[in-house]
């Protein structure tokens, strides 16, 4: 049994005066325990929406997500149910992430189940235990991540998920807390889903990668193999895009066209119309997973069609 | 003295609030200590204007002007101050509620509000007390039922901003109730704002209560309450002394409560008080 | 050629040296990149350029343009200069195109100011540099704002109107940052296409080396308002002088994996 268990989920936006835009589009997912899985993708394609419905802030419409065996209700005005605390989840923004008028050691307290203290957690983050009398806006973004870790970490998580936790941070420290949020997971024994657009982080500090595109998981596998050989045209394209620092002056490769709009997602396979391999198929039925990736090219009922 | 205070609080502006507030302050606490005669006692010549012993004349029924005044103020700014503390406690944690939980909550308190503010706000005043019957309690609380809406508005916008604000969510996650989150997460933000919304209304909520006295909806004579004053000043215009003195006396509270509230929102909002810092360097 | 040089910069601002004496020099058809961390002073030496450091700042040094010292102009000389020899692409496109008004009024009110033409002329002009950006359909794409075109059109439409006047020279200051990947990487192309085919002297400012290793011909890299290092851009990422240089490049995640 998975640690967590997501089946083609489907989250829908609802906002006022509009019909509902569909974020994610039948997405499937398992983290396990003391595994680090990294879901990257582009702007609009879900992956926070992912990430807030499998920890209950945003409400499903459909499918089902299964933490340690049990259903994840979505948070309401009932208390968290204790057995779900064991999922906790790291924001992307460090300066909303704390509460400006609470010492931050009184905040990382809340979590705490069991004998650890604030100092104790402080120090597992690589802070100074002294520092927990202050306030948040005493401390800088990368510190105020750590922090937010800690709270996190308090409530001995069995699943961590991090939303974006380095995009609002310093260069220099991205590699760190991304780092840190895989040694303290690790050394525990919880999973951690690392959400990022970031691939190079991703890369150092996932043990699987899923590959997001318009509300679908398009493939998902091993970091070193997706990296070296990605399957899906979107994959390669996305790591094609990404400048190497080697000093060469090579110009990484364009995707054409824009991310379609969530709400009128195009027929067949949703990454069709930008696909280099595009067939006849995919412009007819989504391609289903299969191996790990969503794509015609690879599935022999596609192209027994053609 | 003034070196000690922070940036914000050393302008001309916010000085000259600090000091006319701590001054009357003083008068509300010491006022039958620096008042001079009996502020009921009727027994000095009627209608003379400033001098000799009355700095502020005497009125039509031959009372001290300047002991009235002294003693109108421990009636009003006390009254005053009263009246928005209830409407911040019952208009906040009423938007609260409305923000935080929403759906049938947040629409029963709002159209309730929009029930209020549907009216014009003296004229609404006027009739609650009315039909209270006249009497300076009443009139304190006519004021609070027209008032309380507009703060019940304010905390409910900024309860919504915070509600998924991070730091909320993950109390949540972490198994706060509802009710926790609110206090320990939600009110504690929006205090600010409101706090200087209420110091701004201070002024306001002055002049309501003094309006509805002058209209002789609030505080009966003999009463020494500044509205009130005004009112029957109006009877003998030509001695001005007898409404100038109470009617200054409301203008410099209204004032400086104004200045206050005004330094408070410029110190509180992080780019004012920061262009305000950086324009001194 | 070079366009545009800096000799001994220096900014202060309330005691405090941001940029503390740097030299560099934009040439024609180059890209210059310029990078460092937070707090650097690269920002900052782009402002400087532009003539808009933060109130109160004071410099020293020279900016030299055509001949004249831009640090010398008055702020009015300084107005009429920069949109017509300078242009600039900043972060943010959600705040530096006017959300009220239609992309070609952006572009065209900007060319009729500095050039004096005729509406007509704008406009035709206007759908020319639309089409030199790759927006697609540029006639009726000036007619719409700046909400209905995505993140990476709306940077392509900054980098119109910031070449709009014809300018020598292009100041860009992180301006895939904000950018999804793939985004980025036709900006970038486009950046680099036009650097060379309009022969412009641009400062690309950016903490993104491999931004930095993909478009600049030469790289200069910035530490508390002081250039640590200039050269070409393969020997400065390949084989860096400095110890600072060398630990931005290995603080790079997967740089110490080989």
């Amino acid at each position: 049994m998975s640690l967590l268990s997501v089946e083609d989920l489907v989250v829908d936006h609802r906002s006022p005066d509009r019909p509902p835009v569909r974020a994610v589009a039948g997405a499937s997912l398992t983290v396990e325990p003391g595994e680090v899985v990294g879901l990257v993708g582009e702007s609009g394609c879900g992956k926070s929406t992912l990430a807030r419905a499998i920890c209950g802030i945003a409400a499903p419409t459909a499918g089902s997500i299964d933490f340690e065996g049990r259903r994840v209700r979505p948070l309401g005005l009932r208390r968290r149910d204790p057995a779900l605390t064991r999922i906790q989840m790291v924001f992307q923004d460090p300066f909303a992430s704390l509460n400006p008028r609470r010492r931050v050691g009184r905040q990382i307290a809340d979590g705490i189940r069991g004998e650890a203290t604030p100092e104790e957690l402080l120090e597992r983050v690589g802070l100074d235990a002294g520092m927990a009398g202050r306030y948040p806006h005493e401390f800088s973004g990368g510190q105020r991540q750590r922090i937010a870790i800690a709270r996190a970490l308090a409530a001995r998580p069995s699943l961590l998920i991090g939303d974006e936790p380095i995009s609002a941070l310093d260069a220099s420290a991205q590699a760190q807390i991304a780092g840190l949020m895989r040694s303290l997971a690790v050394e525990s024994g919880a999973g951690l889903l690392f959400i990022s657009h970031d691939l190079s982080v991703v890369r150092l500090i996932a043990d699987r990668i899923a590959v997001m595109y318009l509300g679908k998981i398009v493939e998902t596998g091993p970091t070193a193999e997706v990296w070296d050989d990605p399957r899906h045209p979107y994959t390669r394209a996305l790591l094609a895009a990404i400048p190497e620092p080697d000093g060469s002056g090579t110009l990484p490769a364009e995707l054409p066209g824009d991310v379609p709009d969530p709400a009128a997602p195009p027929s067949g396979c949703r990454f069709h119309p930008r696909c280099p391999h595009a067939m006849d198929v995919c412009s007819v039925r989504e391609p289903m997973p299969r191996d790990g990736v969503a794509c015609w090219l690879y599935d022999s009922e596609g192209s027994a069609a053609e | 003295m003034i070196r000690r205070l922070p940036e914000t609080w050393r302008r001309p502006l916010a000085v000259t609030g600090l000091v006319i507030t701590a001054a009357w302050l003083i008068v509300v606490i010491a006022a039958p200590l620096l008042a001079p005669y009996d502020p009921l006692a009727q027994k000095f010549p009627r209608l003379r204007p400033p001098g000799g012993g009355h700095w502020f004349g005497t009125d039509e029924l031959g009372r001290d002007v300047f002991s009235r005044v002294l003693y109108g103020a421990r009636l009003s700014i006390p009254l005053t101050l009263l009246l928005v503390a209830l409407s911040v406690v019952i208009g906040g944690l009423l938007g609260a509620c409305a923000g935080y939980f929403g759906r049938w909550v947040d629409e029963t308190i709002m159209r309730v509000a929009d029930l209020v503010f549907a009216f014009p706000t003296v004229i609404l005043a006027m009739a609650v007390a009315a039909s209270l019957g006249a009497s300076l309690r009443n009139a304190v609380l006519a004021i609070l039922v027209v008032s309380w809406p507009a703060y019940a508005r304010v905390t409910r916008g900024l309860v919504l901003g915070l509600r998924s604000r991070e730091f909320v969510l993950s109390g949540r996650l972490l198994g706060f109730s509802v009710w926790r989150s609110l206090r320990t997460d939600v009110l504690p933000n929006v205090a600010g704002p409101i706090l200087v919304l209420a110091t701004l209304d201070i002024g306001t909520q002055l002049l309501l209560l003094s309006g509805l006295s002058f209209l002789g909806l609030g505080a009966k004579p003999p009463t020494a309450e500044w509205g009130a004053m005004v009112a029957s000043a109006t009877q003998v215009f030509d001695k001005w002394w007898v409404g100038v003195f109470p009617g200054l006396a409301i203008l410099t509270v209204v004032l400086a409560f104004n200045f206050l509230g005004d330094t408070m929102r410029d110190a509180l909002d992080p780019q004012t008080a920061r262009a305000i810092k950086e324009r001194a360097l | 050629m070079t366009i545009l040089a800096i000799e001994d910069l220096t900014v202060d601002l309330g005691g405090r040296g941001l940029i503390r004496g740097i030299d560099l020099s934009l040439e024609r058809g180059k890209v210059h990149g310029l990078a460092g961390e937070s707090g650097s002073g690269k920002t900052m030496t782009g402002l400087a350029v532009l003539g808009l450091l933060p109130h109160g700042a004071r410099t020293g040094g020279t900016i030299s343009l055509g001949g004249t010292d831009l640090l010398s102009l008055s702020p009015k000389e300084m107005n009429a200069r920069r949109g017509r020899e300078i242009g600039t692409v900043f972060q943010d496109q959600s705040t530096s195109l006017h959300p009220m008004l239609s992309i070609g009024r952006q572009l065209t009110d900007h060319m009729r100011h500095h050039l004096r033409l005729d509406r007509a002329q704008a406009r035709e002009r206007a759908a020319e540099l639309l089409g030199k950006v790759r927006i697609p359909d540029p006639g009726r794409a000036l007619d719409r704002y700046p909400h209905q075109f995505s993140g990476g059109m709306r940077q392509r439409i900054a980098i119109a109107i910031a070449l709009a006047c014809d300018p020598q020279v292009l100041i860009a200051d992180e301006p895939t940052t904000a950018l999804d990947v793939t985004v980025q990487a036709g900006i970038l192309r486009l950046l680099r296409g036009l650097c060379d085919d309009l022969g412009l002297a641009v400062l690309l400012v950016t903490h993104d080396l491999g931004v930095m290793s993909a478009v600049a011909d030469v790289i200069s890299v910035m530490r508390d308002g002081r250039l640590v290092e200039t050269g070409p851009r393969a020997r400065v990422m390949r084989d860096p002088a400095d110890p600072y240089t060398r630990a931005l490049l290995d603080a790079l995640p997967g740089r110490s994996t080989p």
